[in-house]
């Protein structure tokens, strides 16, 4: 049974309305400000693509709102022409305000390009998703949202306002080996100088810095190795890297889709996030996106290079406790989340029926990552 | 009241870097909740990090083997026993009030850390063959070593 309130969602949800307003077009790579386009591999790498070829990129931006009350859906949507034949879509769900309790809690929100189901669904509460589908024909791309209550769909759709179109050829591919590098080339904020290395060093690109502070990677330190390396952020002449380091990937297929990988070439996988469904990690238990990657490193005990979050510095352990003046502490984020064994939320409300609990707000999860 | 049960605000103004603002606030607190957002295998983050480091025992929702990630098989309190919040709330006061057992859930600040737990945290890379020494450019390095068949000495890596 859909209630009167899950029908009042689509209420104000038609084409028109999807197709309006369009809150900005961009002919360079630039996310207009008012929308927060997160920057991952896919927007680096489409970053130097533009910058290199100089080839402007469609990039038209939807906001689309269901309705604002009890649940706001909006679905931020930057188009783009990619290669000859196909194109890629990257569509980011923003949802604030909370439907559970009209929609029960059994209310997903789906994704449908072309009228392929994009997931198993977000819950309705607040979330913010990016999802990014590459391979999409050429042409206007049909998108959906749709709202499930158990079996019963309710959709609303809208067709983009421009086709995906042809923009760039694919790259042509040269291996020099020259040295000094012949293009121009980022180091990393902490590297040594370019002048410090040769062409025997390795040459490393790290993409998507953002994800790799847990690294806590110090180029300066591989000074006193024996075979430096030469670590790099962004590289023009991408095929020149012995090692690229990839960071959380959201889309399927994986980078090779959009760049050859040189015979010569490895990459490794780098990302710490859950692998549970709707995660940014969840790549990380997709075999074929896998296959792209020659090492994978995650917080898997079990990868090529499991990574964790503990401290740096292990005596921080040590930290003697201090005297206790209350009772329980609890700071989280996503909290309309189930966990894959708990909603969180609905346990924490119990159990503060039973003992005190101080919950810490507004805390973002960005600033706990930075923590270490 | 918010959705996330809201009632004590944050300060909005420490700086990303400055991340050890958590641990004072933590290290009031005889027990700090770590309700990881996915329960997957291994999947353990800074939620149960820090209430380790700030004294405040994690009460853990996540994955089942978190104790593979923990100094000492009490250092946590596991929600999966017990049967419910109504449980675990008893269990809580209980051992707030009983000092000897509250105490023994922070006994592993007093020993060394057992060795398994220690290869986890130094060098932040779970793999004794680096031994301690091992850093982030060890990482690359080994990697380089392993894929691209580059010409290292032992001594770079150790």
């Amino acid at each position: 049974m859909i209630s009167s309130s899950f029908r009042d969602i689509f209420r104000s949800f038609s084409l028109s309305d999807a197709l309006l307003p369009v809150v900005g077009v961009a002919t360079e790579f630039k996310a207009s400000n008012d929308i927060m386009v997160p920057e991952t591999p896919h927007t680096w790498f489409e970053k130097q693509k533009l910058e290199r070829d100089g080839i402007g990129i469609i990039r038209e931006h939807y906001r689309l709102s269901l309705i604002s009350n009890p649940l706001r859906i909006e679905l931020v949507d930057p188009v783009h022409g990619r290669n000859t034949t196909r194109g890629s879509i990257a569509v980011t769900f923003r949802i604030s305000g909370s439907g559970s309790d009209s929609l029960g809690s059994e209310c997903r929100v789906r994704l449908v390009v072309n009228g392929q189901r994009i997931g198993a669904g977000m819950p309705c509460e607040p979330l913010e998703q990016s999802n990014k589908l590459q391979g999409i024909p050429l042409g206007p791309v049909k998108v959906q949202v749709q709202l499930y209550n158990g079996d019963s769909p309710f959709s609303g759709e809208f067709t983009t306002a421009r086709s995906l179109s042809t923009r760039l050829q694919p790259q042509e591919r040269v291996e020099s080996g020259a040295w000094p590098l012949r293009c121009s080339v980022t180091p990393h904020a902490d590297s040594p100088q370019p002048s410090q290395f040769n062409r025997k060093s390795p040459l490393v690109l790290i993409i998507w810095k953002q994800s790799i502070p847990w690294w806590h990677f110090k180029p300066q330190m591989c000074l006193d190795c024996t075979n430096p390396i030469y670590v790099v952020e962004d590289l023009e002449c991408i095929e020149e890297a012995d090692l690229i380091v990839w960071g959380c990937w959201n889309g399927v297929p994986g980078p090779s889709a959009a760049m050859p990988k040189p015979q010569h070439q490895k990459w490794i996988y780098f990302c710490l996030e859950s692998t549970m469904e709707g995660h940014l990690g969840q790549l990380l238990g997709h075999e074929s996106f896998l296959e792209d990657f020659d090492l994978i490193s995650s917080f898997q005990l079990n990868s090529s290079f499991p990574r964790l979050y503990t401290p740096p510095d292990p005596n921080l352990l040590f930290t003697p406790p201090r005297e206790k003046k209350r009772k329980v502490a609890w700071v989280a984020s996503h909290c309309g989340r189930h966990n894959g064994n708990i909603l969180r939320d609905a346990y924490v409300s119990e159990l503060m029926k039973y003992i005190e609990v101080n919950p810490i707000s507004l805390f973002h999860k960005l600033m706990l990552l930075m923590i270490f | 009241m918010g959705s996330c049960l809201q009632n004590r605000e944050f300060p909005p103004n420490i700086p990303p870097e400055n991340g050890s603002a958590l641990i004072p606030i933590y290290s009031q607190y005889y027990f700090t909740l770590a309700f990881e957002d996915s329960n997957t295998h291994d999947y353990v983050d800074e939620k149960l990090f820090i209430p380790l480091i700030a004294g405040s025992v994690p009460v853990f929702s996540g994955t089942k083997n978190v104790r593979d990630f923990t100094p000492s098989e009490n250092s946590i309190v596991d929600i999966r026993d017990f049967e419910s919040p109504k449980a675990l709330a008893h269990y809580l006061e209980g051992a707030i009030q009983d000092r000897h057992q509250y105490e023994e859930h922070l006994g592993w600040k007093r020993a060394p850390l057992p060795p398994r737990f220690l290869s986890l945290v130094k060098g932040r890379l779970y793999l004794g063959r680096f031994g301690d020494a091992c850093s982030e450019c060890c990482f690359i390095l080994w990697a380089l070593l392993n894929v691209l068949s580059l010409t290292l000495t032992s001594a770079t890596l150790f």
